[in-house]
C-alpha cells in the first residue's frame, strides 16, 4: 500500500513540477502547432488521472478516519479492493505511466511525429547516431516532389524484401496513384492500402515507439506532409536453428530444442499445441534492453490467479537489462535466499508443452534457448521426459534409480564421514579392517579429507566445463590419475574416498535440474556429520525439509503431492502409472479443468 | 525481539540438542585399535583377571592385491594384560600402543577353564554396561586357556577370531553345540534356576599344526563351570529346546545287517509340565521330519520296514535326551529350564519348590512322546547289490 502511494505521489509530482525544474531535450512546444487529437489526449490523460488522485485523496483520508478509530482491520479487505482498482487504473493510464516508469530519468517520452519531414529528420539524425542505421531519401510519386525517409537497422533487415516490397513500388508504382491521392491527410493509409507489398505495416505517431520498432528490425517510412509513420517488418537476421538440446538429451523422444530466437522458440510450441487457446503475450522489460518476454499458457487449462500473478511480478521488473531467462528468474522467484529453484526451466518444446497442458504457464525470453516454467514443484526434477514415452515399468524404475541416485549423490559423503569417524560399530568387521588399513596412513581426519576430495572434484568438473573440448580431456586424465591413483598411494586420501567422491561425482549428474542445489546440500551434510556424526546429518536433513515443506511456488506448495498429501498426485511422483490411468492433471496447479482424458482408455482385447 | 524470539528458541535448541545428546567427539579411524576378541583366564592371584586382547593390524589384515603370493607378518596381535576389573586391564593396552581399544567388534569372548571354574560373573557387568560391546558377541569356554584359543591360526582365515566365528556359525547346523551370545548367557544367569551353558572349544593338534574344535557345551552352576556335556548329550539338550536344525541320526539296518544314516530336516519340540501328588512330570513332545541319506547294508527299505526305522529314529532320541537329562542331574544343573517353565505354569505351587529345586531336579519325571517322519529316501529305490 505504502509503496503503491509513494509510487503514485511521485508520478503526480512530476506531471505538476517537473516541467519547470526538469525541462525536457525536446520542447513539448516545439509540436504545439500540431493536431488537435494530441491535446485531446493529453486533456483525457489528465482527467483520468485527476480522477484517479481525487479517488486516491479519498481512500488516503478513509484509512486515516478508520486509523483514528482504530477500527482499519474490519474494513481491511474494502481497502485491499479499492487499491487493486487504483492500480488497474493506473495501468489503464499507459502508455503514459509506462514511460514513465520504464524511463530512467523520469522523463515521459511523449514526443510526437512531426509533419515535417525535415524537422523529424533532424531528431532522428540527433537521436540515432550509430553506424548500422540506414537512412534512405527518396522522392514519391510521378513528379517525385513528396519527399520520403526510409529508416532501417542494417542486420536486421531483409534487404531484398524492402527493395522489393517497400522501395520498388514506392518508386516505381507511386505513379499509379493520382496526385490526389498522395496530398491527402489520410495518405499514409492509402500508401498502406494501395502500394506496399508488405504483409505486415503498421502506423504509429510517436517517436518512442518509432524508435522501438526500428530497433526490433522494422523499416520506418515518413513522409512529407504526414505526422504518421508506417512500421513495415522485415525483420531478418542471422539466428542459430533448432538443435538438439545440450542438457536433456533422450533415447526416445523429440529431439529438437529451444533456440536463442523468441519466434523460433513460440513456433515450436505453436507446432506442439496446435490450438487457439495457447497464448502468447509479450512484454518489454529492461530499461535499456526492452528485451521481449513472452508468457506463454494454455488459456483453457491455466489457472488465471496464475497468469495474473505472474504479470503483477513481471511489471515490478525495473531494471537495466534482461540477457537471459536467468535475470528473470532471479527478479520472480518465490524464496530468492533458498538454495532450492522454485522456478523450473527445460531446454525442449515437448517438455514445456506438457507442463502448459498440466496447467503450467511458460517464460519465453528472446535471447535465451532456456525457457522458464512456473509453478514448479521439487518432483518435477526427477520427472524426465522420457518418462512418458517408454513403458510404464521401465520409467517406473528408472524413477526410482533417479531417487537413489539424488540421495546418494547429497549424503554418500556425509554418511561415509559419519560411519567412519563417529558409527564405526555400524560397519561390519571386515569392511571396517579394510577401511582402517586405507586410513591408517592418511594424516587428515574423514571430513577434512571428504571436503578436500569434494572441492577437487568440483574444481575438475568446473574446468572441465569451461575447457576446449581438446584440453578436455587431458584435465580429465590428469584428474582421473592424480585422484584415483597417486593420491591414495601417495598417502594423501584413503582408498575408498576415492569411491565415495566417484560415486558423489556419478550421482550428481543424474539429476541435472537439482545439481545445484545438490552441491550446496552435499557440503551441508558434509560438515553437520563431521561436526555430529549421524544425528547431524538426521538435524540437518530436518531443517531441509522443513525449508522444503515450507516452500511454495506460485502459490503452490513445493513439496506436494508428497507434503501436503495427494493421493491422486502420487500416480507420477515415485512410480509413472500408465498414461492411460492419468486421467486428471495434477491437482495442486489446476482446479477447474482438471479432466485431462476419459477415464476407461485402458486398450483391451477386440470384442 | 518479538521476532527474533522463535529463531532463538530455535537456535537454543539446536545447540542443546548437539551437545546433549554426547555423540560429540569424533573418533579417527587410524586412533582406534580393533578388538576381535577377549579371552579372559586367571590372574596370578584369585582376585586377578588376565586378558588376552586380540587386536588387528590393519594393513597386514588387508588381502594384498598386487603383491601376491609376497608373505605377510602376522595380521594381528594378542595383547596380554592383567588387572583387578576388566576396564583396568584393557585400559594397559592404550599405554602399550597408544591406541584407544575399540571392542564394538569384538565378537568373541572366550573363557578359560581355569577362570570358568572360579566363576565368570565378575567380568559380565562390563560387557552390558560399556555402550561400545555388543550383546550378541559369542561366548564360548575354553578346555584350556583361553589365550591359547586366540593364537591358534588358521590356514583360511586371517584373524584366529574370524576362524573361530566361521567354525561357530557353520558348524552350528550340525546340532554338536549351540551358539550361545552374552544375552543368552546372563539371561541364564540371571534365572534363579536355569544352569547357563556355552560352547565348548578346545585345541586339537593334528601334525605341526594347531586347529580349533568346538563341540559340545560347557556347564554352569551359578556362575561357576562345574562339567561338560559331550555330543550326544548336548544334542539331547537340543532336541527338547527345539534347536536341532540338521545332523545325522545313525541306525541299524532293517535286517541288522548294516547301518543306515538320516539327515534332520526338520525338528519340533513342545514341553509341557505336570504336578503330580507333589511330584514334577515333565512332557517333552518332539517331532522330527528326516531324510533318509545313505545305508550301508543291501536291505530293502520299502513301506512296512518305514515304522520300523522311524521307531528306531525316535529310540535314538529317547536315548539322546535321556543321556542329558542323567548327566545334568548328575551335576543337578538345570540347563534345560526346566525350573523356569514350572514356575511360569504352576506359580503357587513353585513357592515350595524354589528353594529346594536343586533336589526336586534330578528326581524329576521325564515322559518322553518322539515321533519322527521319514519324508524321502533319494535317487534311488533299489539298494546297490547284485541281483539275487
Amino acid at each position: 500500500m505504502f509503496n503503491f502511494i509513494f509510487r503514485i505521489y511521485r508520478y503526480l509530482r512530476y506531471i505538476v513540477f517537473a516541467p519547470e525544474t526538469n525541462p525536457s531535450p525536446v520542447s513539448p512546444d516545439k509540436y504545439t502547432n500540431n493536431t488537435s487529437s494530441d491535446f485531446k489526449q493529453a486533456k483525457l490523460a489528465l482527467d483520468t488521472l485527476i480522477l484517479l488522485a481525487a479517488r486516491l485523496q479519498a481512500l488516503i483520508l478513509l484509512v486515516q478516519e478508520l486509523l483514528q478509530k482504530g477500527l482499519l482491520k474490519c474494513e481491511i479487505n474494502l481497502i485491499k479492493s479499492e487499491i487493486e482498482t487504483l492500480e488497474h487504473q493506473l495501468s489503464r493510464l499507459s502508455p503514459l505511466v509506462i514511460s514513465y516508469e520504464q524511463n530512467s530519468t523520469g522523463k515521459i517520452d511523449y514526443d510526437l511525429i512531426s509533419a515535417d519531414l525535415s524537422k523529424n529528420l533532424e531528431f532522428l539524425r540527433d537521436s540515432l547516431k550509430s553506424s548500422d542505421i540506414v537512412i534512405r531519401e527518396f522522392n514519391l510519386g510521378c513528379d517525385k516532389q513528396t519527399g520520403c525517409v526510409l529508416l532501417y537497422v542494417d542486420g536486421l533487415t531483409d534487404r531484398n524484401a524492402i527493395n522489393n516490397t517497400v522501395l520498388k513500388p514506392l518508386m516505381y508504382d507511386s505513379c499509379l496513384l493520382t496526385k490526389e491521392n498522395l496530398i491527402q491527410p489520410n495518405r499514409m493509409d492509402s500508401l498502406q492500402k494501395n502500394l506496399l507489398l508488405a504483409s505486415d505495416v503498421t502506423r504509429t505517431s510517436q517517436f518512442s515507439d518509432l524508435l522501438d520498432n526500428l530497433m526490433r528490425g522494422g523499416t520506418i517510412l515518413l513522409i512529407n506532409g504526414a505526422p504518421e509513420a508506417l512500421v513495415i517488418s522485415t525483420t531478418k537476421w542471422e539466428s542459430r536453428g533448432v538443435e538438439k538440446p545440450e542438457l536433456e538429451n533422450v533415447v526416445r523422444g523429440p529431439r529438437e530444442g529451444f533456440s536463442e530466437s523468441l519466434r523460433i522458440n513460440t513456433s515450436l510450441l505453436r507446432r506442439k499445441i496446435s490450438n487457439p487457446n495457447l497464448r502468447f503475450e509479450e512484454v518489454k522489460i529492461g530499461k535499456q534492453t526492452k528485451t521481449n518476454i513472452c508468457i506463454a499458457y494454455l488459456a483453457n487449462v491455466a489457472d488465471p490467479k496464475l497468469i495474473i500473478e505472474i504479470k503483477k511480478r513481471l511489471s515490478r521488473i525495473h531494471t537495466d537489462a534482461i540477457l537471459d531467462s536467468g535475470y528473470i528468474e532471479a527478479f520472480i522467484e518465490d524464496a530468492p535466499y533458498s538454495i532450492f529453484a522454485t522456478v523450473a526451466n527445460s531446454e525442449k518444446p515437448d517438455v514445456v508443452a506438457a507442463k502448459l497442458l498440466e496447467g503450467r504457464a511458460a517464460l519465453l525470453v528472446d535471447g535465451s534457448p532456456i525457457v522458464l516454467t512456473m509453478p514448479m514443484l521439487f518432483i518435477e526434477s526427477f520427472q524426465s521426459p522420457e518418462d512418458y514415452y517408454v513403458r510404464p515399468y521401465y520409467a517406473s524404475t528408472l524413477r526410482l534409480i533417479r531417487f537413489q541416485a539424488y540421495l546418494s549423490s547429497i549424503f554418500s559423503p556425509g554418511v561415509y564421514v559419519a560411519l567412519i569417524s563417529f558409527h564405526q560399530v555400524l560397519i561390519p568387521t571386515q569392511l571396517l579392517i579394510t577401511l582402517a588399513a586405507g586410513q591408517e596412513k592418511v594424516p587428515f581426519s574423514a571430513a577434512l579429507e571428504a571436503f578436500m576430495m569434494g572441492i577437487v572434484f568440483e574444481i575438475l568438473r568446473e574446468a572441465g566445463v569451461r575447457l576446449p573440448r581438446p584440453v578436455g580431456s587431458a584435465v580429465s586424465i590428469v584428474g582421473a590419475l592424480v585422484l584415483g591413483q597417486t593420491a591414495v598411494s601417495a598417502g594423501l586420501i584413503g582408498p575408498i574416498m576415492v569411491i565415495v567422491v566417484a560415486i558423489t561425482a556419478i550421482t550428481s549428474f543424474v539429476i541435472p535440474s537439482q545439481a545445484d542445489s545438490g552441491i550446496i546440500l552435499r557440503f551441508i551434510f558434509l560438515f553437520s556429520a563431521g561436526l555430529a556424526g549421524g544425528f547431524g546429518i538426521l538435524m540437518a536433513l530436518i531443517v531441509i525439509l522443513l525449508h522444503l515443506t515450507s516452500l511454495r511456488s506460485f502459490g503452490v506448495p513445493f513439496f506436494s503431492p508428497v507434503a501436503p498429501f495427494s493421493l491422486l498426485g502420487l500416480k507420477d511422483v515415485f512410480a509413472r502409472f500408465p498414461l492411460w490411468i492419468m486421467s486428471i492433471r495434477p491437482q495442486v496447479l489446476e482446479q477447474y479443468n482438471s479432466v485431462r482424458q476419459n477415464s476407461g482408455l485402458r486398450p483391451s482385447k477386440p470384442k | 525481539m518479538k521476532k527474533l524470539r522463535p529463531m532463538l528458541i530455535i537456535i537454543i535448541a539446536f545447540v542443546t540438542l548437539l551437545t546433549l545428546p554426547g555423540c560429540w567427539s569424533a573418533k579417527g579411524l587410524s586412533s582406534l585399535a580393533i578388538v576381535t576378541g577377549i579371552g579372559i583366564d586367571k590372574g596370578a592371584s584369585l582376585d586377578q583377571l588376565l586378558l588376552t586382547i586380540q587386536i588387528v593390524k590393519p594393513s597386514q589384515a588387508q588381502v594384498p592385491s598386487s603383491e601376491g603370493g609376497k608373505s605377510r607378518g602376522k595380521a594381528f596381535w594378542n595383547a596380554t594384560c592383567a588387572g583387578e576389573t576388566m576396564i583396568g586391564a584393557i585400559r594397559e593396552v592404550t599405554h602399550l600402543i597408544g591406541k584407544e581399544p575399540f571392542l564394538a567388534h569384538s565378537n568373541v569372548i572366550i573363557f578359560g577353564n581355569d577362570f570358568a571354574t572360579t566363576g565368570v560373573k565378575k567380568t559380565l557387568d562390563f560387557f552390558l554396561r560399556n555402550p561400545e560391546t555388543q550383546p550378541t558377541a559369542l561366548i564360548l569356554v575354553a578346555s584350556g586357556r583361553a589365550g591359547d584359543i586366540l593364537n591358534v591360526e588358521s590356514e583360511a582365515e586371517i584373524l584366529p577370531v574370524q576362524n573361530i566365528i566361521k567354525i561357530i556359525k557353520g558348524a552350528a547346523a550340525i546340532s554338536q553345540f549351540k551358539v550361545i551370545t552374552i544375552n543368552d548367557f546372563t539371561n541364564n544367569l540371571m534365572s534363579k534356576t536355569t544352569a547357563p551353558i556355552a560352547p565348548l572349544v578346545t585345541i586339537t593338534q593334528n601334525g605341526n599344526r594347531q586347529n580349533i574344535y568346538v563341540s559340545g557345551l560347557a556347564v554352569f552352576k551359578k556362575d561357576k563351570l562345574v562339567g561338560a556335556l559331550n555330543d550326544m548329550e548336548t544334542r539331547g539338550l537340543l532336541w527338547t529346546t527345539g534347536d536341532v536344525k540338521k545332523g545325522l541320526i545313525l541306525i541299524t539296518s532293517p535286517e541288522d545287517t548294516g547301518n543306515v544314516a538320516f539327515e534332520i530336516s526338520k525338528s519340533k519340540s513342545k514341553v509341557t509340565p505336570e504336578i503330580k501328588d507333589g511330584r514334577v512330570i515333565i512332557h517333552i513332545e518332539v517331532r522330527t521330519e528326516t531324510n533318509l541319506v545313505e545305508q550301508t547294508s543291501a536291505d530293502k527299505i520299502y513301506f512296512p520296514v518305514v515304522a520300523l526305522l522311524e521307531e528306531r529314529q525316535a529310540e535314538v532320541i529317547r536315548q539322546e535326551i535321556m543321556a542329558a537329562f542323567d548327566k545334568s542331574a548328575e551335576l543337578s544343573a538345570d540347563i534345560f529350564g526346566f525350573g523356569d517353565i514350572v514356575y511360569k505354569n504352576f506359580p503357587a505351587q513353585w513357592q515350595s519348590l524354589e528353594d529346594h529345586w536343586d533336589e526336586v531336579y534330578p528326581r524329576i519325571d521325564l515322559v518322553l512322546d518322539i515321533k519322527v517322519t521319514m519324508r524321502e529316501t533319494g535317487l534311488v529305490t533299489q539298494p546297490v547289490s547284485p541281483e539275487k
